[in-house]
């Protein structure tokens, strides 16, 4: 069915009617009585759905682009937080890590096997060996001594005096070993600890050989 | 908001968007079954079909709150989706097919969407400045002598010339005859 550009002019004449807003008319059914007029308002009508479809499609697509920006903001917030919890672990395993090596370096600090010290005595310095007063043979290593005494008692001949004093006390207390409690005396006098030194040579006098009393007096009256 | 909405302010539009699309999403997903990228689709659609009846005049007013109407057309639509899915799988874009053709109130809804099909497919094909000519005048409701301004033509006179050339290739490329490239 072909129509003029009379009847389009009458269509569009319908269409600026007032109170043709909004809604678009059924013209085709209104317009019926004239088979031209009723396909032209049907092609108007079409190009009209078709191009309403069309604007919905363009705000579906708006709506679908708004969704992934916000998926985006999303995914790269959550990235941003996932990275402060990072950084915040990190934080918290090196604090870790630093507090157990501060730990590990305190007790190496206290605990620690210290090597040979100086002797502060002078007398001492010089007769040394004099004070070494147990059996340093081979022999004496393998039955005349216990592994505690033997262990006490080279530890004070390399002269690590701190740990000996320890390791004799230990034996003096538990075994009443004299050859210990002798090594001990001499060990503070070592360590610059003069006053317990002579406390412990006065308080166990009477247990002291009389050569250990007399090496002690020497060292102590020096 | 509809008035926002009926000048077509997408901030308006988007903001209903950002605002109910959870409740829609766990709602759709909770008594429809549907997958929760299916219910973000639906929503979507339900917020243009939403648009489409604030700008084409048929919702003037809300006689209910804005939630209960957006999911009153998801209802509609998964009902629709659902009985449908059969016929033929559905995408978004056709879920605003389905919505126009109902909407238009044509009996023989089958030859209409045909026809819409048809004209869609020929609008796209049609191009400018034909398309843009058209859908000024017919769908914005722009005068001739807007048009003319804003398509830099020489007269009104001109542009309505144009306009029924416009027409007559559209109807053509809709009923697959093939089409001079002329110089409109």
């Amino acid at each position: 069915m072909t129509y003029t550009d009379k009847h389009l002019d009458q269509i569009d004449a319908e269409l600026s009617r007032p109170g043709r807003n909004g809604d678009f008319p059924k013209l085709s059914q209104k317009l019926s009585s004239d088979p031209e007029l009723k396909a032209a308002a049907e092609d108007v009508e079409l190009l009209w759905q078709a191009t309403r479809l069309e604007r919905l499609q363009g705000k579906l697509e708006m709506l679908k682009e708004y969704e992934e920006e916000a998926k985006a903001k999303a995914e790269a917030k959550e990235d941003k937080k996932i990275q402060v919890v990072s950084m915040r672990r990190m934080r918290w395993i090196l604090s870790a890590a630093a507090g157990v090596l501060l730990l590990v370096a305190v007790g190496w600090w206290m605990f620690r096997d210290q090597g040979p010290q100086e002797i502060k005595n002078e007398y001492l310095a010089v007769h040394f060996e004099d004070y070494i007063r147990h059996d340093v043979t081979k022999g004496g290593e393998t039955g005349k001594y216990t592994v505690e005494q033997l262990r006490a008692y080279n530890t004070f001949q390399i002269k690590n005096f701190k740990k000996a004093k320890r390791l004799l006390d230990e034996q003096w207390k538990l075994n009443n070993d004299e050859l210990a409690l002798f090594y001990s005396i001499v060990s503070r006098v070592s360590l610059d600890e003069d006053a317990q030194a002579k406390d412990l040579f006065q308080n166990h006098y009477s247990t002291l050989t009389t050569e250990h009393q007399a090496l002690l007096d020497k060292l102590l009256t020096n | 908001m509809l008035a926002a909405i009926k000048h077509g302010d997408e901030n308006a539009l988007k903001g209903l968007y950002k605002e109910y699309r959870i409740p829609f999403i766990q709602w759709m997903t909770g008594t429809y079954r549907l997958s929760e990228e299916d219910a973000e689709d639906m929503f979507q659609n339900v917020v243009v079909i939403f648009y489409d009846q604030v700008s084409t005049g048929k919702l003037t007013e809300l006689r209910s709150s804005v939630k209960t109407y957006l999911f009153g057309i998801g209802k509609n639509l998964a009902r629709e989706s659902m009985r449908r899915q059969q016929k033929y799988p559905e995408g978004p874009s056709e879920l605003l097919i389905n919505h126009v053709v109902d909407d238009s109130g044509y009996e023989d809804k089958v030859k209409f969407e045909q026809d819409l099909r048809n004209a869609s497919r020929g609008l796209n094909l049609m191009g400018d400045p034909c398309k843009s000519i058209l859908q000024f005048f017919y769908f914005d409701r722009q005068s001739l002598e807007s048009i003319c301004t804003l398509m830099q033509y020489k007269n009104a006179e001109t542009v309505k010339v144009k306009k029924f050339k416009c027409l007559q290739r559209l109807k053509k490329l809709m009923l697959g005859e093939p089409v001079k490239e002329e110089n409109i």
